[in-house]
This record gives structure tokens, C-alpha cells and sequence, in this order.
């Protein structure tokens, strides 16, 4: 015998057909409407894991790159600021120079000497205390707000600057005073403050100080290149974050966001399917033998 | 040899009989919109020879009419019990997942405003303290996330324990519905046995009696014997509960709110003893209640002291702008308890040890951190699986359901055509009787008034 159908059972038939059309069309709305495909972690749980890897990824990478532009500031300063007194030392290493020629010096012209190469000794002074930030560059950590004081004494601390500029790689970006500009009684501004009382007091001397100054020269040259060196490989490492973030964003949106066009072909048959299912109720349930006997 | 007046008595009893078929049609469609009313079918018998014959007479009439012999009630037990589990398991498995649905919505993940964007945030806040120890601004804005931070924490515990109370007193209520039914089992268990005695149609007091055994299951799952005098027993997880016309009430107790239920664990007890349901609304309550939200809140528990414990250990190895060893940064070590113990910008100890001033060793080493945030991705996404797989059990089990609804109905529902030509087959056979009643009537009458007549 075949199933027994009555007015009920298809009643109900068209009901639970109905609500699962409507709520099927309500997804296809929630999925178009908010743009995402997984809105509550069981809508996809792997979905979710991988959203939320690649969302905490991301914000990461966003703060690494922004890590890495602090610490291309911190170069970028310490760069320039080394390259400004490289001229001056320069200019000082010329003084001393013609400070050496002692027959072509009359005393007058060896005490402007002298107060030039003192000048060029405080300009050297204040480009060292440089600061980025309300921090000295040459400082290393110091809270203090000078790297070197009026004496010419290295007051800041050796330690280095870090920052993370990818996952577990962090990179140096100060350059400390003593590593540039040597340390102790031969540090730069020792040799330069020596270099303009020898020449009024002592040309002879000025051999040797001219020495010192070009080792201390050389060292300074050396730390511009690490510092041209660490700045350059920096700025690979933000190319390379934005793009990896570029790929992370396409990833997460992969994951997480509807495809529009394939989201509204599905709202259509969704539609087109409750339509179908509203038209068939309104079709089956009027009749009746009812309408037939006379 | 019958009567001549047999006829009229042989047309009377169809007269009844039919009568009686329009009655339990017109009955059938009056309730064809009534919830738990069994379709009634009426079954005819022909009246004839006595079925034990006589030792001196025979029986020798042709046709005595037809009689009623009993109105059926088209059920079938086996599929009612069938029903009743699989309500029971669909009712379990809908509040279940209603439940955990409602909560995973106040989660926020994957999103901007959950716990997994905070963390982020506060590690980004170490990062900018890193780059930039001596800022108080960086510092005051690194405080200010871990307070949010501990805010979306806080939510979620607080929306675990909020889901938590009302399925709490949605068991209370749960409970008092149980009581009702099964009490009003009792009393219709009296008046059935009545009725089996007397041997009169119970057929209304059985359609309530299935309906309350269909609403017992779906609340408790509870399992039914039918008698043979019609009532039923019925037992919640081995425990009777309805038994003749005795109904042991079923008892919840326990705290009232989250917190307390450690202490005192939220218990349902029939008769005094402890039971464990596993289907029905009430045993999902139970679930949700001692199971999966516990559970849940547990983790979220475990997280945050994973959390405290990375934050507060890799704090206090470094020093603060004042060169003193970090202090705690959190305090509390569960989702209701968490605080964040530093209110000073300068206490956020940035610097390593052996470096101090505006060092950003420490800092950084916070920024790498994990914090937890992989055991609170876990977290979700198991979560997520949870809820996930008991949506599709409740959409497995409904379409199951639905289906054995269907059977039912199929046996037991009224079409409204169908008894359309009961009706029309009953006036039919109404108008016959009275047709032979006519004829039998003429027939008298030839004989009574015109025997010896001519012409």
C-alpha cells in the first residue's frame, strides 16, 4: 500500500519546506550583506583557525613594518648625521694640516687656527649629541638628554638600540658614540680640542694628533658603512613585509569574504527555489474534495 | 424462516450503522486541526448466524442487518515509541545547539572587537613601548590596551556565566513542566484503568495519554511502558516516575549562578536520587549546565592564566624606568578575577636589567611573546567545531524526526477528502436502508390493504 497522505503531513511538508528556503536565503542575505562568509567561528572552524592566524599575521607584520620605519628614522638621522661630521672633521684634518707647515704660519695665523679647529671641535660636539626623538643617537639607552658633555666625556651608554623588525629578528639602529668617535682621551673631541691648542703651542706635536685623527676618521667611515649597511637591509625587510602582506590580506580574504558574484547567483536560487516552493503550497493546499461536490 | 418484519430491523441496524460511520467522520474532521487526535475508524460487522449452533433449531435467515462492532483507533504503539525517542533526541539536540549558537555569537571571532584583536593590540602596544621606551605616551597607550584587553576577557566570562543563569532557570522551569505531566499521567492512568474496566471508548483519554508521554520524552526522554490496562509506566534515566496512579516528582537543586556551582553543583534528582539524563531539553540543560559551558569557561580560564603567567614572569625580568624590577601586570588568574596590577606608566619594566635607562630589551622580549593567543585560537576553533557539529546533529536528527512524524501522521492524520467520501458513502448507505424501508413499507402495505382486491 502506498503512504497515506494527508492535509496535515503536506502542511507540514510545505512549512519545513519553506523555513529551510527561508533560511537558507537568509544565509545567501547574511553572507552578501556582510561581505564575509564565516561570521561566527562554526560557520568554519578551520576557516576560522586560518583567520585568525593570518589576522594575528598581519596586525604583526603591520606593527614590524611600522617597527622597521622607527628604526630607518633612527638610521636615516644617524647617517646624516655622521656624513655632516665627516665634512667637519675634514675641514678640521685641513687645519691641522696646514697648522703642520710651520714656516708658512706666522703666530697670528696659528691662533686663528687654533680657534677654528675649537669651533669645529664644539660644532663636532653638538652634531654628537644629536638627538631623534628627545634621544641622543650617539647615546645608546641613556635617559639623559646629551651623548657627550661640554667636556667632551662620553655620558651616554654603549648598550645597543634594538628594534624587531621581523619575527625574532631584531636589528641594531644607533651607532654608540665611543664605537664612532673612539673612546676615552682619544676620542674625537680629545683629539680635535688637542689639535687647536697644539697648533699655537705645539706644531710638532700635531704628527701624531694628525694620526690619531685619521685612525678615528677611518672608524667613523666604517660605522657610516654599517650604518648605510643596516639601513639598507631594513628597507628590504618592509618591502618584503608589505608584501607578504599583500599576500596575507588576499589569503584572509580568501578565507573569510564572500565571492559577490558567486554569493549573488546563490541568493538568486535561493529565491528562485522559495519562490518555486511558496508557489507549489499555494497551489496544493486549496483544493479539496470539498471544492468538487455539489 | 425470519420474520416479515425482520426487514424492517435489518434496514434499522444499517439506519444505525451508518449513522454511526457519519458520526465518526464528521467527528474526524472536526478534529483535523486537533493536536494528538488519533484518526477513529469505524468497523462494521454483519450480524448472522449465532456462532454456536443449537442442537434443536436452525438457523435459517439470510441477512440480519450489520452493527458497529468497535471504533478503531488508528495508532500504532511501536511507532509511537519510535517518535517518542526520536523527539527526545531532537529536542536534546536543538536546545543544545540553540544554546551554544546564542553564545558563540557574543564571541567576535574571527573579527575586530574579540579577545584574539586585543591580545594583538597589547602585544603591538609592547612593540611601540619597544620603539619608543622613554615615551609616556606609548606606555599610558601599552596600560590602556591591556585594559581592554582584560575588558574582552572579562566579557566573554561574563557572557559564559550569563548563558549559564538562563539555562539555569530554564531548567527550573523545565522541571515544573516535568512535575506537571507526570502528575496529570497519574490522574489519566485512573481514569483508563476505569474505563478498561468498564470497557467503554477511552479513545480520548488515550490521545491525551500519548500526548503526555510524547511531551515527557521530549522534555526528559523518558522511557514508557504500556500496560496491558491501557495506562502507562514511565521511568527518567532508570528512575520511575509515574507508576499507577502515583507521579515521584523530579527535583532540581543547586546554585544559581556560575560561580557558586563549584561548591554546589547544580543537581536533578527523582526520588532523592541523583540522575544524568542524556536526551530530552532537561538533559541538555544538564549538559549545557555541568558540561559544555564549565568546559568552555575552564579554557578560557587556562588561557588567561597562560596569559598572566607569560606577561607577569617575562614583566618581572626586566627593570622600569625607575631601574626597578617589574612588578606583576596582571593579577588574577581566571576570566573574573583579571586585573591589571599597573596603573603607573613608568612601572612598565621596558628595560633589560643589565642595560637599564631607556633600554627595550625587555619590551621586545614581551612583543615576541605568544601570550596564549595560540591556546585561545584553539580554544575558538574547537569551539567552533562544538557548535558546528551539533548544528548538524539537531538538522540530522530533525529530518529524522520529521519523518517519523511522517509515518505517523501517515497512519494516524485525518485527510479531510478521504473522510469526504466516508461521509458520502454513509448518506448512500443511509439513503439505502430507508429505501428498503420503503420498499418493505410498500410491500406491507400491498399485503395488508390490497390481499383480495381485484381490479
Amino acid at each position: 500500500m502506498s503512504m497515506r497522505i494527508t492535509q496535515r503531513m503536506m502542511m507540514e511538508h510545505s512549512l519545513f519546506a519553506l523555513q529551510e528556503g527561508l533560511g537558507r536565503l537568509s544565509e545567501s542575505q547574511e553572507h552578501l550583506s556582510t561581505g564575509r562568509l564565516i561570521n561566527r567561528p562554526s560557520d568554519s572552524p578551520t576557516g576560522t583557525n586560518e583567520a585568525m592566524r593570518l589576522r594575528s599575521q598581519i596586525s604583526a607584520g603591520e606593527q614590524y613594518v611600522r617597527n622597521s620605519q622607527d628604526g630607518l628614522s633612527w638610521l636615516g638621522t644617524t647617517d646624516q648625521t655622521l656624513t655632516s661630521m665627516l665634512d667637519v672633521v675634514r675641514r678640521a684634518r685641513g687645519l691641522i694640516v696646514q697648522g703642520l707647515s710651520t714656516g708658512s704660519n706666522g703666530p697670528d695665523a696659528r691662533t686663528a687656527l687654533g680657534v677654528e679647529l675649537g669651533q669645529l671641535r664644539s660644532s663636532l660636539l653638538s652634531l654628537a649629541n644629536t638627538q631623534h626623538l628627545g634621544r641622543p643617537i650617539f647615546g645608546g639607552t641613556t635617559a639623559g638628554g646629551t651623548a657627550y658633555d661640554a667636556g667632551g666625556a662620553f655620558v651616554g651608554t654603549q648598550a645597543a638600540v634594538n628594534r624587531t623588525i621581523d619575527d625574532g629578528e631584531s636589528v641594531a639602529v644607533n651607532v654608540s658614540g665611543p664605537a664612532a668617535f673612539a673612546s676615552g682621551a682619544t676620542n674625537l673631541f680629545a683629539v680635535v680640542g688637542d689639535a687647536a691648542t697644539q697648533v699655537v703651542a705645539d706644531p710638532t706635536a700635531l704628527n701624531a694628533t694628525l694620526q690619531t685623527l685619521d685612525d678615528i676618521t677611518e672608524q667613523m667611515t666604517s660605522a657610516l658603512a654599517d650604518v648605510g649597511a643596516r639601513y639598507a637591509r631594513v628597507e628590504n625587510t618592509i618591502d618584503r613585509l608589505q608584501g607578504t602582506a599583500i599576500d596575507q590580506h588576499a589569503a584572509l580574504s580568501n578565507v573569510e569574504n564572500v565571492d559577490i558574484a558567486k554569493a549573488v547567483v546563490d541568493l538568486k536560487l535561493q529565491e528562485v527555489a522559495y519562490q518555486g516552493s511558496l508557489g507549489a503550497t499555494a497551489r496544493v493546499l486549496q483544493p479539496s474534495l470539498l471544492d468538487f461536490l455539489r | 424462516m425470519s420474520g416479515t418484519m425482520s426487514s424492517f430491523s435489518t434496514a434499522l441496524s444499517a439506519l444505525r450503522y451508518n449513522k454511526i460511520a457519519m458520526d465518526v467522520a464528521s467527528g474526524n474532521v472536526a478534529n483535523a486541526g486537533t493536536a494528538g487526535y488519533a484518526r477513529r475508524q469505524v468497523i462494521a460487522q454483519a450480524t448472522g448466524a449465532p456462532a454456536t449452533p443449537a442442537i434443536w433449531s436452525r438457523w435459517t435467515g439470510a441477512g440480519d442487518g450489520v452493527q458497529a462492532s468497535r471504533i478503531e483507533r488508528m495508532v500504532d504503539p511501536l511507532l509511537d515509541a519510535r517518535s517518542r525517542t526520536e523527539h527526545a533526541a531532537s529536542s536534546y539536540l536543538d536546545t543544545r545547539s540553540a544554546s551554544l549558537v546564542r553564545f558563540e555569537t557574543t564571541l567576535d571571532e574571527p573579527g575586530d572587537g574579540g579577545i584574539a584583536a586585543a591580545l594583538s593590540a597589547f602585544q603591538q602596544g609592547w612593540h611601540d613601548v619597544a620603539n619608543n621606551p622613554g615615551d609616556e605616551a606609548a606606555r599610558s597607550q601599552l596600560l590602556a590596551r591591556a585594559e581592554s584587553l582584560r575588558s574582552a576577557i572579562a566579557t566573554q566570562g561574563r557572557s559564559v556565566a550569563t548563558e549559564w543563569s538562563m539555562q539555569r532557570s530554564n531548567l527550573d522551569a523545565l522541571g515544573e513542566q516535568v512535575n506537571q505531566a507526570t502528575a496529570e499521567l497519574a490522574e489519566l492512568n485512573q481514569g483508563l484503568k476505569a474505563a478498561d474496566l468498564a470497557g467503554t471508548d477511552a479513545g480520548t483519554l488515550l490521545d491525551q495519554r500519548d500526548q503526555l508521554t510524547l511531551k515527557l520524552a521530549e522534555l526528559t526522554g523518558a522511557g514508557v511502558t504500556v500496560n496491558d490496562d491501557t495506562t502507562v509506566t514511565v521511568s527518567i534515566a532508570g528512575q520511575t516516575v509515574v507508576d499507577g496512579t502515583t507521579a515521584t516528582t523530579l527535583d532540581v537543586s543547586g546554585a544559581t549562578t556560575m560561580a557558586d556551582a563549584a561548591t554546589d553543583p547544580v543537581t536533578v534528582s527523582i526520588g532523592g536520587a541523583a540522575v544524568t539524563l542524556g536526551s530530552g531539553e532537561v538533559g541538555a540543560a544538564q549538559q549545557l549546565l555541568t558540561g559544555d559551558l564549565p568546559d568552555y569557561l575552564s579554557k578560557l580560564n587556562g588561557f588567561v592564566a597562560t596569559l598572566v603567567d607569560q606577561a607577569n614572569t617575562q614583566h618581572a625580568a626586566g627593570v622600569d624606568l625607575d631601574g626597578a624590577t617589574g612588578t606583576p601586570l596582571f593579577t588574577g588568574t581566571t576570566a573574573d578575577t583579571l586585573q591589571v596590577a599597573i596603573s603607573d606608566p613608568r612601572k612598565i619594566a621596558a628595560a633589560d636589567p643589565s642595560v637599564g635607562g631607556l633600554d627595550n630589551g625587555n619590551a621586545e622580549a614581551l612583543a615576541g611573546l605568544d601570550l596564549g593567543a595560540e591556546q585561545y585560537r584553539q580554544l575558538v576553533t574547537s569551539f567552533g567545531v562544538t557548535v558546528s557539529s551539533a548544528q548538524q546533529a539537531a538538522s540530522n536528527q530533525g529530518t529524522l524526526t520529521a519523518q517519523v512524524d511522517a509515518s505517523r501522521e501517515s497512519l494516524s492524520g485525518i485527510n479531510v477528502d478521504e473522510e469526504m467520501v466516508h461521509l458520502l458513502a454513509a448518506q448512500r448507505g443511509y439513503e439505502g436502508a430507508a429505501r428498503v424501508l420503503t420498499a418493505v413499507d410498500s410491500m406491507l402495505d400491498t399485503l395488508i390493504n390490497h390481499t383480495g382486491l381485484v381490479g
